[in-house]
């Protein structure tokens, strides 16, 4: 009920969170309560709070019910939960943490680590990314491959690129959505063999997709 | 810099400069105005020389085709035969044509093209450098007029005479010498002289009473301490390297009166009771009807200009204080600011694309039609980066240049895929490489834009029609305009519709008007009716007011908006007697500003009747944007009694604006309208009239 309660919070206050102006320190407590907030989420509310977390340094869901009633709240769930999302950068202290997140069994704290582990800048988090993208668990490489479009850094595309061979699609589509998000044109040959020859419509339909957001 | 350049730019400077000065005109002192137009000449006379040397350009200016040396295009056309025959769909199309035996053709295609003998260009230069010589010979004549005069001169001793000469110095604080001289060719008094100053006097001056010898030797040191001689010298230069710009000369003009006026200033400050002052000069121009003085010289007086010149003597209240260190800061400083972002524009022309890119290019044009039209896009993109960067040099641009060339290739190939994706047996895929090829909109390829028609006309899937219609709404290019069209036909879904609708208006394609206007008399959805007339605004063109004038009469109030909006960006003088017609039956107010505005877009002075109606409105909106829309119509012979009766207005706004407007109407009932606008409550409206009398 607890862990409900904190996730459905979150997704109300979290849009206005990130839109106010207090960024403070994110720890790596506060991850692992926001991480232990969404065990269990059913996939709805998990896909609502991925693109909260993805969307944390951007312009996504600003405005709305936000920053006064989270500062109103008196929850003791809410206050780390509003830490680990309200970062720029995750801390390099995080990384164990999170890298075991990406092995976890539950869905949804594997799907929320990943933007996380992205968002860590250090060789280290990049290492554990390239590393689960070659884990036997197709879960796990697809949300490493989520993971390595965060990190904005070009020398993950070799391995984005092999991960377009990927035998599983939905890892082979996270490869091709992901490539769409780092915008390097060393890709397009790649995405393009991919529109044309891959079996899986939604492989093919994620490369049009990135060949867009690459040349657009 | 190419001729147009010059006279874009000095125009622009000239502009603003005289905008200033008018700005500065009743509030401030001859010296500032003054002051402001030599500043601006020497903007003028520093712009091709910064022009020239500035390291960076912003290339905004329209593109000026640059006439190329004719033995480059021609080696050009050696070098790459191949691409001249490829090279446009017309010459394409005529080669076979030649072969299969239409010989009538090819004399005509053998003959060698015969250039022009003169470029315009070359013409126009040959032109201003004629012109340049012109005045300089002017000029020259000026100078041995000048040494004429000087050879014939003689040093004044009367100590009178330089007793009135070191007064007036000291009293202006000029502490360097000033030569003092006589001469019988001189029949007014002059100044010239660049390190060593001189003031020349006619051999009359010895009968000059002591009160008019004392008032022209102030005015005449006054030019001195002003440096009247070197501004003047300025002003001659850029009179001769402008020589072809008519606002050049009367800036030059402008800039002789307000040092004159100046110097005037100086000498009632310094003490000269201003009747007496004027009356001297006054028999002065008397005295030299028919003198004039070497162009280099700085004469005491002229002619032309000489009753404003008295009445600034005589009117007690006018500003005659002399420049300040902060002023003049000010002014280097805000032309600075004006003059180098000015001599940095540069033609925004595909000239300015890199040879080397343009020869990859043309390397490449025998290839498949996606590739070529991939590779200019890359080519046009990679351009743009290399003018937009600062101090990008030679390696860089290469390198931009090779890492370009493979993701050229690569985005070719990619364009195909797309294209081959819309063909897809999945709906998602389909849908995503619509997305894709729109989100490529910069890349105007034929076989994208076709096969995207071809989906909008014949794919099951609502989802891709839409799509599609979004990506050529984003390509923007009037080849899909057919497609567009014949879909809008066709098409039964609304969403599809509306979609399709929104890309014509995209293209803003003036093809497009009479299909829209067509759909709008048969559509009844609401939302298409909307997105038609919003097109038909953004096409702007005059072929859209018969389709647009029954929408004012729609029941929809919003639809009615959106209309008299489209119509006011059409600015089209046919739409005048319907706005007209559609404002007095109008029952909504934002409606009626609305169509109030768009009579004010059209300027057309037929509006006035029901404009003056509009400022009765009970609707302060509407009034204001009635005031609004008379200053923008075309000049009106009278002041109609509606907007004079405007001016009691309790609106500040509407006031505001009904000044503006009586400000362009000649008649001499907005002059009256005018002077009792000076008694307004408001100080502001009281200015703007001041302001708007003084300016007729």
């Amino acid at each position: 009920m607890f862990r409900l309660t904190a996730a459905t919070l979150m997704l109300a206050v979290l849009p206005g969170a990130v839109a106010g102006q207090a960024r403070p320190p994110a720890d790596s407590a506060a991850l692992a309560a926001l991480l232990a907030s969404v065990r269990g989420a059913n996939p709805v509310l998990c896909e609502l709070a991925a693109r909260t977390v993805d969307n944390q340094s951007g312009w996504g869901w600003g405005g709305g019910i936000g920053a006064t009633s989270l500062r109103a709240s008196r929850d003791p769930a809410v206050r780390p939960v509003l830490m680990a999302i309200n970062q720029e950068r995750s801390p390099v202290s995080a990384v164990p943490l999170l890298g075991a997140a990406l092995i976890d069994e539950d869905a949804c704290v594997r799907r929320i680590a990943a933007p996380l582990l992205g968002r860590v800048d250090h060789p280290s988090a990049l290492t554990a990314l390239r590393q689960a993208l070659r884990d036997d668990r197709p879960a796990t490489r697809e949300v490493a491959a989520i993971g390595l479009g965060f990190t904005g850094n070009p020398s993950v595309i070799p391995a984005l690129l092999a991960g377009l061979q990927d035998s599983v699609a939905r890892v082979r589509v996270a490869c091709a959505l992901a490539l769409g998000e780092l915008d390097d044109h060393r890709a397009i040959g790649a995405l393009t063999r991919l529109l044309r020859e891959d079996r899986d419509e939604d492989v093919r339909a994620a490369a049009a997709w990135a060949i867009g957001e690459i040349e657009g | 810099m190419s001729i147009v350049d010059v006279v874009l730019k000095s125009s622009v400077l000239l502009l603003l400069g005289a905008l200033a000065a008018n700005f500065f005109a009743r509030r401030s002192a001859a010296a500032h105005r003054h002051f402001i137009w030599t500043l601006l000449m020497t903007g003028l006379l520093a712009l091709p020389a910064l022009s020239a040397l500035l390291p960076w350009r912003l290339p905004i200016l329209p593109a000026v085709p640059s006439g190329p040396a004719v033995g480059t295009t021609a080696a050009a056309r050696q070098q790459f035969p191949a691409a001249e025959a490829a090279a446009g769909p017309a010459v394409a199309e005529a080669t076979p044509l030649a072969s299969a035996g239409v010989t009538s053709m090819q004399p005509q295609a053998a003959q060698p093209r015969s250039e022009p003998r003169l470029q315009p260009r070359d013409a126009a230069l040959l032109l201003w450098i004629a012109g340049l010589i012109v005045i300089g010979l002017r000029l020259l004549l000026s100078i041995a007029a000048l040494l004429r005069l000087l050879r014939g001169a003689r040093e004044i001793t009367d100590p009178a005479f330089q007793l009135a000469l070191a007064r007036a110095a000291d009293q202006l604080a000029v502490r360097a010498p000033v030569r003092l001289l006589e001469s019988p060719r001189a029949t007014i008094p002059m100044t010239f002289g660049l390190r060593r100053a001189v003031i020349v006097l006619p051999p009359e001056a010895r009968d000059w009473p002591a009160e008019l010898r004392d008032v022209v030797l102030l005015h005449e040191v006054a030019h001195i301490r002003r440096g009247d001689a070197q501004g003047n010298i300025i002003s001659q230069l850029v009179c001769a390297f402008y020589w072809f710009h008519p606002l050049v000369w009367g800036a030059a003009r402008r800039m002789r009166i307000e040092a004159e006026r100046a110097c005037d200033d100086l000498v009632l400050r310094a003490g000269a009771p201003p009747s007496a002052y004027a009356a001297h000069l006054l028999s002065m121009v008397q005295a030299v009807a028919t003198s004039r003085a070497p162009a280099f010289a700085v004469p005491l007086a002229q002619r032309s200009a000489f009753e404003g010149r008295v009445l600034a003597i005589l009117e007690p209240g006018l500003a005659r204080h002399d420049l300040t260190a902060r002023a003049v800061a000010v002014g280097v400083a805000a032309l600075c600011a004006v003059a180098v972002p000015l001599a940095a524009l540069a033609p925004a022309s595909v000239q300015q694309e890199p040879d080397h890119v343009r020869r990859s290019v043309e390397r490449h044009v025998n290839r498949p039609s996606v590739q070529r039209n991939v590779e200019r896009a890359v080519a046009r993109a990679t351009s743009r980066v290399e003018v937009k960067g600062v101090d990008v040099g030679y390696s860089r641009n290469v390198n931009i240049d090779l890492s370009r060339s493979a993701a050229r290739q690569d985005l070719g190939g990619a364009v195909a895929a797309l294209v081959i994706g819309l063909g897809d047996e999945a709906e998602s895929v389909r849908e995503a490489s619509a997305h894709a090829l729109g989100d490529l909109g910069a890349v105007q390829d034929t076989a994208a834009i076709n096969a995207l028609v071809a989906a909008l006309r014949r794919d099951t899937s609502r989802e891709v029609r839409k799509t599609a219609a979004w990506a050529l709404g984003q390509i923007e290019d009037k080849r899909a305009v057919p497609g567009l069209l014949a879909s809008l036909r066709d098409e039964r879904d609304p969403e599809v519709r509306t979609q399709v609708v929104w890309a014509l208006g995209q293209t803003e394609a003036e093809e497009a008007v009479d299909g829209l206007g067509a759909a709008l008399r048969t559509e009844t959805a609401s939302e298409i009716r909307h997105m038609i007339v919003w097109a038909l605004g953004q096409i702007e063109n005059r072929a859209a007011v018969p389709y647009l004038i029954p929408v004012l009469r729609d029941s929809d109030p919003e639809l009615r908006e959106k209309a008299a909006w489209a119509l006011g960006q059409v600015e089209s003088g046919d739409a005048v007697d319907g706005l007209v017609a559609a404002f007095s039956a109008e029952r909504v107010a934002k409606v009626r500003e609305q169509i109030i505005w768009a009579l004010g877009q059209i300027e057309d002075r037929r509006a006035a009747p029901a404009l003056e109606v509009a400022l009765r409105d009970s609707s302060l909106e509407v009034r204001r944007k009635a005031a609004w829309a008379f200053a923008q119509l075309d000049e009106l012979p009278e002041a109609p009694a509606g907007l004079i009766a405007a001016a009691h207005d309790p609106d500040l706004e509407v006031r505001r604006d009904v000044v503006r407007a009586l400000g362009e109407i000649r008649g001499s009932n907005a002059i009256e309208a005018l002077v009792a606008l000076m008694r307004d409550p408001d100080p502001e409206i009281r200015r703007l009239a001041a302001h708007a009398l003084g300016n007729r």
